[in-house]
């Protein structure tokens, strides 16, 4: 029996897109929690399944 | 032999009801018209020929035996490649995924056949439904079938642009943030995204949870509604024969979403003041309504998005991050980055924007707006693919959950 191929990792190049690519959508989220997240009001439940029609 | 391209779904079924084609005849011209085109579009990533052609053989000696015909009797239909169809794999166009056969259809794929819908095969997606069109996966990008340097939308690609090309009148695809919907409106054909939880996800490989839809696109408002009848679910009420009768618009109050609008193209928005102006010849009353900002719901899906489908793809994400495409790898891993309380402040905001949302519409018999924003970009502009995903207003409705479908304006 052969032994099974280790996956291929990042190489460099695509490691630094990707932190890239993260580092970019952190600064996305960071600034939508400052502009909508950051004052919702305490009685405000969160909504996991929704019903559109109430 | 049956232009297939010429048909439309609803057009196809009085043709076969007349017995000017029969069921085997009508899935022949669809696997000839896959044959003639596909190679410049890649809609398809696997054609069963051999089993649709069974299937429709097998409908028309049911027939001749003087069985019922169900309503979507010889129907050829495509499924986008995330939807399990019953011993053949799904793949999701993606390297990542497992490759061993589905051992039942999807919910929404067995209610298909029960009603008479030939399963012709599987169309290709972005990578696990999110990412963008992408040339380092083990299949090509669909494309637009109109012009096809340019993006057919996604993502479910495969299935606009199967239907825009006449290779079948009818195909499956997923809406998470628009994937049905995009298609459609950059291939110029209908979808649409129903009532969330209307129709099943079973069977269904999920990009997130609370997100997603399952939805049809064909080539008439009335093919839309006859799929919706079969793809329901038992407890949805929906009225075929009165979705299929023409209504007058006189005195109907419908509401006009004009700030989804404010980064639209001009070309667009006039595009869009054309249909408006026709609405209202023909007696439409146009209730202009207020919403919150279209960014307040593009960015609070986003985040739901990112953080459900990075709980679902971290384990492989982690093992085998090499096996995915960038596009996908990158829009999956920025979920990372994403805290609990982000997620459910996220989940609180939808809240709002759906309550806000409900009321602005208790005025109205229903209401429009734009889909996209822009017209279809080249699909080998990185940047304008990136900037495509925001310039469209089809989240907020993923968001809500409410029924959406999206239409075509005609070229001037």
């Amino acid at each position: 029996m052969t032994a099974p191929t280790p996956p291929r990792t990042l190489s460099t190049a695509e490691t630094a897109a990707q932190e890239a690519a993260l580092a970019s959508a952190r600064a996305a989220q960071q600034a939508f929690v400052a502009r909508y997240l950051c004052d919702l009001p305490a009685g405000l439940a969160p909504a996991f399944r929704f019903d559109p029609h109430g | 032999m049956v232009d297939a391209a010429a048909l439309t779904l609803s057009q196809a079924l009085v043709a076969l009801r007349s017995g000017a084609v029969d069921a085997q005849g009508l899935t022949a011209a669809c696997l000839q018209t896959i044959e003639e085109r596909d190679s410049r579009i890649n809609a398809f990533v696997h054609v069963d020929a051999q089993s649709a052609l069974a299937q429709a053989r097998r409908l028309d000696h049911a027939r001749a035996r003087g069985a019922a015909m169900g309503p979507l009797f010889g129907i050829p239909v495509a499924v986008k490649d995330i939807i399990d169809i019953s011993g053949q794999p799904t793949l999701c166009h993606s390297a990542v995924a497992d490759r061993v056969p589905a051992q039942k259809d999807a919910q929404v794929v067995a209610r298909l056949r029960a009603a008479g819908a030939v399963i012709i095969g599987k169309t290709a997606l972005h990578e696990y439904a999110t990412g963008g069109p992408s040339f380092d996966l083990p299949w090509l990008p669909a494309r637009n079938p109109w012009n096809t340097d340019h993006h057919p939308g996604g993502s479910s690609s495969g299935s606009g642009a199967a239907v825009a090309a006449g290779m079948v009148p009818a195909a499956l695809g997923t809406d998470t943030a628009g994937s049905v919907r995009h298609p459609a409106t950059a291939c110029g054909i209908v979808g649409l995204k129903p009532t969330y939880d209307a129709v099943s996800r079973d069977g269904v490989f999920p990009l997130s949870w609370s997100l997603d839809h399952v939805g049809p696109l064909a080539r008439s408002v009335a093919d839309l509604a006859r799929l919706f009848d079969v793809m329901r679910a038992p407890n949805v009420d929906f009225d075929l024969r009165m979705a299929l009768t023409p209504a007058p618009l006189q005195g109907c109050r419908l509401g006009v979403i004009e700030g989804f609008s404010e980064k639209a193209e001009p070309g667009t928005i006039a595009a869009f003041q054309r249909v408006l102006d026709v609405l209202r010849d023909l007696g439409a009353t146009l209730v202009p309504l207020q919403m919150p900002p279209l960014e307040a719901f593009t960015g609070c899906g986003r985040l739901i998005l990112q953080a459900e489908s990075y709980a679902i793809h971290r384990t492989a994400l982690d093992s085998r991050a090499a096996d995915f495409g960038a596009r996908a790898r990158h829009r999956l891993i920025s979920g990372a980055a994403l805290s609990a309380a982000d997620y459910i402040d996220s989940q609180r905001l939808r809240r709002e924007l759906t309550d806000r949302t409900r009321a602005a519409l208790a005025s109205v018999e229903a209401a429009l707006c734009l889909s996209s924003l822009v017209p279809p970009c080249r699909i080998d502009d990185p940047g304008a693919i990136a900037a495509t995903y925001d310039l469209q207003a089809r989240t907020p409705f993923n968001l809500t959950g409410h029924a959406r479908a999206c239409l075509a304006d005609g070229p001037e």
